[in-house]
């Protein structure tokens, strides 16, 4: 990677969801607590909280990839280990680190006071274990999803010691309500207030695993994850909060994308036949769907034949969406895409520079490092 | 509302063929209409109560745009309760071979079980006086109390001598996933008599229906009834509900398509992941699909032509959509749009040839 101008061509990479996974019990989140507050866990403990989730151990204790333990023995520990294993392996111009440790353990299943103040250990030890550690690490301000005072923690992150490093808000894709409920809106309206986009990662923690009840199966839940886009845009959209926060970015992470044109054309075609309940709305539903949110590569769609994979990406590109698709690796997890494993020479230069890191630098306002990133033209170097 | 959003009345002009319509409906026109077909203890129970039955607007709003089209509203009642107007509608103008009539009358939305269990016998019983024994060209859906598995099993037992049924109604929201053990003896009771386990919209799950609280709007239920749709497939392919039942055979009615070749590729992959948790599914999610289930049409939800000839390529199966005119409910469906994107045997297939072998007609 020591290559520089003159060298090869390259395409800049910016990764949306790289998981830190500190717990609450280690040493760096444990400081940021009140003693009150670690008096009372290691007396009540502090489960995960969801049934589901419990009920149904994924394939590995982290569902993690093989070579991510670090030196702690767990993974997404140590800062540096990861950056060796990703970000300085593929030449990053940045990760948006994706925490989602307060979900569900902050949510409202604990006294609100402890989940506040937990929520808050965890947001500060990002900062000060991650972002200290590389400035190509930026942050998510997590707010646990029906936790009272979620907007207060935006503002604390925002104007702390690494608020200029928060780029977004991280919230779980599914809770007691809808995301468009008015239940949220303060947290929109924080969100255009700082001009922050806010970002939907499981775990869920809302009522159920799905519409019909309990996933049994760890592959079961993780396969329905791609069904929350199907409550999360539609109640955005119909309740109006693109009319109310205009300016208002949503990024679907790890929730798939190549479902975007299939459910716009629903909304559309739902939206023609039922417009007395929808008096209120200005636009087709489909262009708030499409001027409002941003989607997250992995996992990577592999089609049953291959000859449709360019399709795929042409459709999404047709309906309006060529800007809204950002690379994501999901490390340190099993199902990790590597940029250049999922953005091959089989698809256009200028496909590739968009979805890799262009559409992502757009909407987090990070500049991408001039002759940085992956190899633009791996087989011509190898032939070389 | 622009005509491009509107189906012709009349059916298909571009297709001469013979027609299989495998999603019409039948509407309870009251509670009293059922009382011949219920003994006297439960027409007192109701009595007694005051109750008016269940409340079918839950799933189908009186007055929503959606639930019947202008034209094929009565002067007064509910659409879809005169076998003379299914008749005027659908099945003489569309030279209808054969429809597959759903009545859904909601009996899931009553808790006592013994009373959910006569009701949807009194249904049934009303179904064929009404209907089949009435019109030849008629198959129909067995109601079920589908909140008690083994109640719904002694009811396909009894309803299956009928010749006139071809398939058990399932409402697609539920308490718990179709695939899970709890649900196996309604399959074995569906598989025994060779019938159609057909997934419907409606239902009655505890709390809401989404994993994420209660939609504020009907129009956003309907969207985003499709992950309930998906959430049932997922649920029947991972639980091995297809190797337990190899001759199982699933009808997805009324959830439209466009999602699923997505949605079917995560499942490959998924599996391909993690099927060490399942090992009993022995083959890839995508062609246990097109084995043992078909998907009516509505709601087409169409996108630009080229883009929905994409999605019918990507179901890699000319074999796997059946019309339905959804009588009386409203959708934005175009036939002919859908079948100019077709090669001529799929044409053939979705108007009649899935059905008629789907459902052994």
């Amino acid at each position: 990677m020591n290559m520089r101008p003159g060298g090869p061509e390259r395409i800049p990479v910016i990764d949306v969801d790289f998981h830190p996974m500190p717990r609450h019990f280690d040493a760096n989140v444990a400081k940021f607590l009140p003693q009150k507050w670690r008096d009372y866990i290691a007396r009540y403990g502090l489960g995960l909280g969801s049934a589901t989730l419990m009920g149904t151990p994924p394939q590995r204790e982290h569902t993690h990839r093989l070579d991510a333990i670090d030196g702690s023995g767990r993974v997404a520990v140590e800062p540096l280990f990861a950056k060796a294993q990703v970000l300085d392996r593929y030449d990053m111009t940045a990760a948006i680190l994706t925490c989602v440790s307060p979900f569900p353990p902050c949510g409202p299943n604990r006294p609100t006071e402890l989940g506040r103040a937990l929520n808050a250990a965890f947001n500060d030890a990002v900062g000060e274990t991650w972002l200290e550690a590389d400035p190509r690490y930026y942050g998510s301000i997590a707010v646990a999803r029906d936790l009272h005072g979620m907007v207060d923690e935006v503002r604390r992150c925002k104007e702390g010691a690494w608020g200029d490093r928060f780029v977004q808000v991280l919230i779980s894709p599914a809770g007691q309500e809808p995301l468009g409920k008015p239940r949220y809106w303060d947290l929109f309206e924080a969100c255009a207030h700082y001009g922050l986009p806010i970002a939907c990662h499981v775990p869920p923690t809302g009522l159920k695993g799905t519409a019909g009840g309990a996933t049994t199966y760890y592959c079961e839940l993780h396969m329905n994850l791609a069904a929350f886009p199907m409550t999360i845009i539609p109640s955005m959209i119909f309740e109006g909060v693109f009319d109310r926060f205009p300016t208002l970015k949503v990024a679907l992470v790890e929730l798939g994308w190549s479902f975007a044109p299939m459910l716009a054309w629903r909304l559309d075609a739902t939206y023609d036949r039922l417009r007395g309940e929808l008096p209120h709305l200005k636009r087709r539903p489909s262009e708030y769907m499409r001027d409002h949110f941003w989607f997250a590569s992995q996992p990577i769609e592999e089609p049953e034949r291959p000859e449709h994979l360019d399709g795929v990406y042409r459709m999404f590109e047709e309906s309006g969406f060529a800007d809204k698709l950002m690379y994501a690796s999901d490390y340190p997890h099993w199902d990790f895409d590597a940029p250049g494993e999922v953005m091959t020479p089989y698809h256009p230069l200028d496909r590739r520079r968009r979805i890799l890191g262009e559409n992502a630098s757009k909407l987090y306002g990070i500049k991408l490092k001039p002759d940085s990133g992956i190899l633009a033209h791996p087989q011509a170097l190898a032939a070389e | 509302m622009s005509a491009a959003t509107q189906t012709r009345i009349g059916g298909a002009r571009s297709w001469t063929g013979p027609v299989i319509d495998c999603d019409v409906h039948a509407n309870v026109p009251s509670l009293e209409a059922l009382f011949p077909h219920m003994s006297p203890l439960w027409v007192e129970f109701t009595r007694e109560r005051g109750w008016k039955g269940p409340v079918v607007g839950v799933t189908y709003p009186p007055e929503a745009e959606t639930t019947a089209r202008p034209e094929w509203k009565p002067a007064k009642g509910l659409p879809a309760t005169d076998i003379a107007m299914l008749r005027q509608h659908i099945l003489d103008p569309w030279k209808v071979e054969t429809a597959v009539l759903n009545c859904y009358y909601y009996v899931d939305g009553l808790r006592h079980p013994d009373w959910a269990a006569a009701l949807a016998s009194a249904v049934n019983d009303w179904v064929i006086e009404n209907w089949l024994d009435k019109e030849p060209r008629l198959r129909a859906s067995i109601v079920i109390p589908a909140r008690d598995p083994p109640a719904a099993a002694r009811e396909i037992d009894r309803c299956a001598a009928h010749p006139g049924f071809v398939q058990v109604m399932l409402p697609v929201r539920t308490n718990g996933l179709y695939g899970q053990r709890a649900y196996w003896p309604i399959f074995e009771a569906i598989t025994r008599h060779g019938l159609v386990a057909g997934i419907h919209w409606g239902g009655q799950s505890e709390g809401a229906p989404s994993p994420t609280g209660y939609a504020s709007f009907y129009a956003e239920e309907m969207v985003a009834e499709t992950q309930v749709y998906a959430a049932q497939l997922t649920s029947m392919i991972i639980e091995g509900l297809f190797q337990k039942f190899p001759t199982l055979r699933v009808a997805m009615l009324e959830g439209g398509f466009t999602w699923l070749p997505t949605w079917a590729w995560n499942l490959n992959k998924k599996w391909k992941g993690l099927r060490r948790e399942i090992p009993w599914v022995n083959r890839l999610p995508a062609e246990l699909i097109r084995e043992h289930i078909r998907f009516s049409t509505t709601p087409m939800d169409m996108g630009p032509p080229a883009h929905m000839k994409q999605i019918l390529d990507w179901l890699n199966s000319d074999d796997l959509l059946m019309f339905a005119s959804d009588y009386p409910h409203l959708h934005a469906d175009d036939i002919d749009a859908l079948l100019a994107l077709m090669p001529e045997t799929m044409r053939a297939n979705v108007m009649a040839g899935t059905a008629r072998r789907w459902y052994r007609l």
